[in-house]
């Protein structure tokens, strides 16, 4: 480990504004060599942001940047990669078509004579940083065939070989789960033995508290603290971050249950998940937990009728029913809130009260003209019951944050009353505070005899929710707990039993 | 699936668009309406090869097409490749060649550009194959390549229209005239034609010529220009039908139709209507079917090893305004 | 057996069209597989086939180009009516000017970040306005006899036009998969933003290929009045059309990322197949365009319905 009080790089008084917004305001920091900083703070605190005009995306309105003590001012990520700093965004920068080698040395490729690229030299290279990495894959491989941790380190991969000596990772667990996120912090604590400082971005408390050596957190974009990590605790953290105690972080629905909505027997999709058996009763909240690509959004959807299945029954109240398509699943009253909320979920250029009613516009039209007062009040009722912050219905939802979109997609389905509701990562990317909302909400949901599957990879919301929990591995169901059987170590056990998937 | 539906998307406009380029016609191979049954084919019979313009564009191409299969279907002796270039000089290009390759005896061209089609006759002869050009002639540069013409003689249309106009004006008066689209050369030989008899009648002066591009919107604003300009005309030329219609909604307009007598060099059936109406005074009938079976007997005549004239006219008569019910009215 | 062919049918669905066509064609017409048909069906397809090879690059971008044919009229008209002016002149400026159409292009696609679907879509009525302002309607007939008899000679059996079109071919493959322009081109379509952040000159890249397209466009042109010697207003309409058919038959991807000089040419090659067997067939034109049509369909529905994700 490399001195502590080595200051590699400090940011003074960064300001930075947006129309309307001050995302930064009079932010300091201190990044020293060898260590991992974790940037904490609710979404909108302006982590990102920081990190963005560190690296050149955005300009910065005033302050300075003293790199190695040098004041420094980058126009671009490649001015900011040259210089040995490096970006890894929270939507993963690859190219799904090009190989693992290509896209390590993307922008930077090495050339013979005539523009012709060195294929030789790219591919030593670029298996040289995965083994160094511990990856076993193949450097000839497409980026899009990999799973989503593998593709991370494949950034991870570029970085090593830039030779970075500061490397910022943009909430790079969002989609990786327990095996994976190990492989990576492995790899972190690698990069950091050999003086590369960390910059981590998470919302994610557990993991902050493993990996790293300080915290610095944002909220409204200032600084409100920096805490040795070893000296504090997730309280005093989560207090700087929100300015206030949470309440209660999990909370669990009553366990009176009615009878079964929702049984599924032996339900099999040919290369993607087989005999897949489970019931659901009014009242539950079922969880259904496992590793990214083990199959369990596959079964949500084929279940909404998304996917088509190969073999398998389903049945609704007792009856045995096709789901050919969503619109049969709907009829059916089931609802599906999706992993993806921007891609699946919302219509991104339509405003709050347009996603709201998508799913019941037909109730709310008179000789097909939509009544717009009638979906407006639709929607502010949603908006008090869900206290969904916009500034109207007619507010265009890409503006939100993340967490109100997820209540405006549950917003969505609540108002056609579904009797079951299959929510699918419900809390990914969302900031704390919204996060215990919309798990107060499943509950209050539960309450009023929903039947609700809840996909989850992080354990402890899975844990805090659910009454009864379903693990999947590799496309089959690999346990079931419940009650005092939910215990961490039962669950890590069930989902990684067989063979585990190494990096 | 976003990306992909508007991939779907996208190829489906593709699609239509490529299938509507040649929209719009009847089906072309209909079967005769009341023609006998087709004859079993001799097996030393000849093969012709032809490409039309643009068969879909408009009637006359439409009923050339049909009747040139007929011809073929009810003769042992002949054995027709029939191809249409759908107006794409390039197509008619590759389609001359296409028939090269199968050895046609005699290819015959209703060419899309009379000027682009020259160095593919150059092509064919060289390799021993004999054109015989049908409908519209090529440019003069094509001539040495090509064993002829079939078709309608333009400049004897043109003198039809002129003398129609001077029998009509009794050798006296002031004509304009309302020529095709220029660079062509039907519209230049009936033009040419006209010219050629109207100066003989020393009475008729031809105040001025501007091109109707065989357009009828075009020719109406051409003579509204006319109306404006001149305050005595007495006759009205356009090189077809469909331009003197356009000239006559002009002159109707202005009130003027009493004074003004126009003639054609083609009659059209809306210019037969025209006539019936005592509107057009005089046109000139050009038949497609005799278009088509002279081009065809042209053919055979080269294929047989006959002497053939290079100019192979077939009889384009004039119909006046007070015989026009003894003709029947056009098709197109 | 019977999986691999399956198999390689989904990930190759233009070779399999290509035989089918291949087998279709010469089963029903002697004259078919003839050495000088096989020459004709080359020539016939090169003018396509050279704009086909700038539009692979432009949809591999995630973009597209419907300015083609009017900028092989334009050219077109331009290199016949400049001939005046000395036959090396003319042809230079033919090429400048479909160079710099693309170049305008480029610039509003890359730098003011206007949808090409539109900025091309203005170009291609532009400049058919420009082409019958230029012309008048009239055809435009060249005086220099050089240009045509470059336009028929032959370097063996093969005709120049065609030898052209298949050496820009291999040069724009090897391009494709050896430089970075190529590996940019993938990279820029597949991920914009990622390409961005790397470090690629995105819009200078952009503004390359839409210059490039607009070269082809314009060669074409010059290739095809090299063979008529005249240039009407109406030339090349419709060519966009096919152009695109051609290569999106070949398996680039509208949405980009994805593509290759070789699948374009087979997909170039069925259409030429078609319009050529259809003539030996004695089958009217609508039909020919009909089945292109449906072919076109399918080859596109295979590709979205069959074809093993990529992602998991």
């Amino acid at each position: 480990m490399g001195n502590q009080n080595d200051v590699i790089l400090e940011m003074k008084n960064i300001s930075r504004s947006f129309p309307g917004v001050k995302a930064l305001n009079q932010v300091n920091l201190e990044i020293k060599k060898g260590e991992v900083l974790a940037l904490v703070g609710e979404n909108g605190a302006g982590k990102s942001t920081l990190m963005k005009v560190l690296a050149g995306v955005y300009s910065r309105d005033e302050g300075e940047i003293i790199y190695q003590g040098k004041s420094v001012s980058y126009h671009n990520p490649l001015e900011a990669k040259e210089d040995g700093i490096i970006i890894i965004f929270q939507e993963l920068n690859l190219v799904s078509e090009l190989t693992v080698a290509e896209n390590i040395f993307l922008g930077t490729m090495p050339t013979k004579r005539f523009g012709i690229i060195d294929r030789k030299k790219i591919k030593e290279e670029a298996r040289r940083a995965l083994n160094e990495l511990e990856c076993d894959y193949d450097e000839n491989a497409i980026v899009g065939s990999l799973s989503l941790a593998r593709q991370q380190m494949v950034e991870i991969a570029r970085a090593l070989v830039h030779r970075a000596n500061i490397v910022i990772l943009d909430e790079p667990t969002a989609s990786l789960t327990g095996h994976d996120k190990e492989i990576l912090f492995r790899n972190i604590r690698r990069l950091k033995e050999q003086g590369t400082a960390i910059v981590y971005i998470s919302h994610k408390m557990e993991e902050i508290f493993e990996i790293s050596d300080r915290i610095t957190v944002l909220r409204d974009g200032e600084k409100t603290g920096t805490l040795v990590t070893a000296e504090t605790n997730r309280n005093e953290v989560t207090q700087k971050m929100i300015g206030r105690d949470l309440d209660e972080f999990y909370e669990k629905a009553s366990t009176k249950f009615g009878e079964e909505v929702l049984r599924v027997e032996n339900l099999t999709r040919k290369d993607e998940f087989s005999d897949i058996s489970f019931s659901i009763r009014k009242g539950e909240v079922l969880g259904l937990y496992g590793l990214v690509g083990a199959g369990r959004s596959e079964v949500a959807e084929t279940i909404f009728g998304i996917r088509p299945s190969s073999s398998g029954k389903i049945y609704i109240n007792g009856q045995e029913k096709r789901i050919l398509n969503s619109r049969s699943a709907v009829s059916l009253g089931i609802g599906f809130v999706p992993e993806s909320r921007k891609e699946q979920g919302l219509v991104l250029g339509m405003s709050c009260k347009e996603n709201q009613s998508l799913a019941n516009i037909r109730y709310l039209q008179k000789f097909g003209f939509i009544q717009e007062r009638e979906v407006s009040r639709s929607f502010q009722e949603y908006q008090d019951k869900l206290s969904i912050s916009c500034a109207g219905p007619g507010q265009p939802v890409v503006n939100l944050s993340g967490g109100n979109q997820q209540k405006i997609v549950i917003a969505k389905w609540l108002s056609v009353n579904p009797a079951i509701l299959i929510l699918d990562e419900p809390t990914r990317g969302i900031d704390v505070g919204s996060k215990a909302e919309i798990h107060k909400l499943i509950a209050r949901m539960a309450e009023a005899g929903m039947a609700i599957l809840v996909i989850s990879s992080e354990m402890p919301e899975i844990m805090g929710i659910s009454h009864r929990i379903l693990t999947i591995h590799q496309g089959s169901i690999s346990g079931e707990f419940s009650g005092e059987e939910i215990t961490e170590s039962n669950l890590i056990h069930a989902i990684t039993n067989l063979s585990v998937d190494a990096c | 699936m976003k990306k992909r539906t508007l991939a779907l998307l996208l190829a489906g406009l593709l699609v239509l668009s490529l299938a509507f380029t040649g929209c719009g016609a009847p089906e072309p191979d209909a079967p005769p309406a009341d023609e006998a049954e087709p004859v079993d084919v001799d097996p030393d019979a000849f093969l012709i090869g032809i490409t039309q313009n643009n068969v879909g564009i408009d009637s006359y191409q439409t009923t050339y097409d049909r009747a040139f299969r007929e011809a073929v279907e009810s003769r042992a002796d002949v054995e027709g490749i029939i191809l249409d270039a759908a107006g794409d000089v390039m197509r008619q290009i590759n389609q001359v060649e296409d028939l090269m390759a199968q050895g046609v005896d005699v290819i015959i061209i209703w060419p899309v550009d009379g000027t682009a089609i020259v160095p593919a006759v150059e092509k064919a002869q060289a390799e021993g194959f004999p054109v015989v050009i049908t409908n519209s002639p090529i440019d003069e540069s094509g001539y040495e390549f090509i064993v002829g013409f079939s078709g309608p003689d333009n400049i004897i249309q043109g003198r039809y229209a002129a003398e129609m106009m001077i029998d009509a004006l009794d050798g006296e008066g002031k004509v304009v005239e309302i020529m095709g689209l220029p660079g062509y050369v039907t519209a230049h030989q009936r033009s040419d034609g006209f010219h050629e008899v109207i100066t003989d009648a020393t009475g008729i002066e031809v105040l001025e010529t501007q091109p109707g591009d065989w357009n009828r919107e075009k020719s109406q604003q051409v003579m509204e220009n006319f109306l404006l300009k001149y305050d005595e005309i007495d006759g009205v030329y356009a090189a077809d039908d469909n331009m003197a219609v356009g000239a006559i909604n002009a002159i109707k307009e202005a009130g003027r139709m009493d004074a003004i007598k126009v003639t054609s060099a083609c009659m059209f059936g809306d210019g037969y209507d025209a006539m019936l109406r005592g509107e057009l005074h005089g046109s000139v009938e050009q038949s497609p079917i005799v278009d088509a079976t002279n081009a065809l007997e042209m053919a055979l005549a080269v294929a047989r090893g006959e002497e053939v004239d290079f100019w192979y006219y077939f009889e384009t008569p004039k119909v006046i305004v007070e015989e026009v019910e003894n003709f029947e009215k056009p098709v197109f | 057996m019977k999986n691999r062919l399956i198999n390689f049918a989904r990930k190759y669905p233009i070779v399999f069209i290509l035989a089918v066509c291949i087998i279709f064609f010469s089963a029903s017409s002697p004259v078919f597989l003839s050495s000088q048909n096989l020459t004709n069906i080359l020539l016939q397809v090169s003018i396509i086939g050279i704009i086909s090879i700038g539009m692979t690059l432009i949809l591999i971008n995630a973009n597209i180009d419907l300015s083609v044919g009017s900028i092989l009229a334009f050219s077109a008209a331009l290199a016949m009516g400049l001939q005046t002016y000395g036959l090396f002149f003319s042809i230079i400026a033919c090429l400048a000017v479909g160079t710099l159409i693309g170049a305008l292009n480029g610039f509003l696609v890359a730098k003011a970040k206007i949808n090409s679907f539109i900025v091309t879509l203005g170009a291609m009525m532009g400049v058919r306005g420009l082409v019958y302002i230029y012309t008048q309607e009239r055809p435009i007939v060249g005086t220099e006899r050089a240009l045509i008899d470059f336009g028929s000679s032959s370097v063996g059996p093969i005709p120049v036009i065609a030898l052209i079109f298949v050496l820009m071919l291999i040069a724009a493959e090897l391009v494709l998969r050896y430089t970075t322009h190529g590996r940019n081109a993938i990279a820029v379509g597949g991920n914009y933003e990622a390409a961005e952040n790397a470090g690629i000159k995105v819009e200078r890249h952009v503004l390359f290929n839409f210059m490039f397209i607009g070269f082809t466009a314009a060669l074409a042109g010059l290739l095809l009045v090299s063979r008529t010697n005249s240039a009407t207003a109406f030339l090349g309409t419709n060519y966009e059309l096919m152009v695109i058919s051609a290569v999106v038959l070949g398996g680039t991807k509208l949405t980009g990322g994805y593509g290759s000089m070789l699948n374009t040419f087979g997909g170039v090659l069925v259409i030429g197949m078609i319009q050529n067997g259809m003539n030996l067939l004695n089958v009217h034109a609508y039909y020919s365009m009909l089945i292109m049509g449906l072919i076109l369909i399918l080859v596109v529905f295979i590709d979205t319905r069959f074809k093993a994700p990529v992602n998991i």
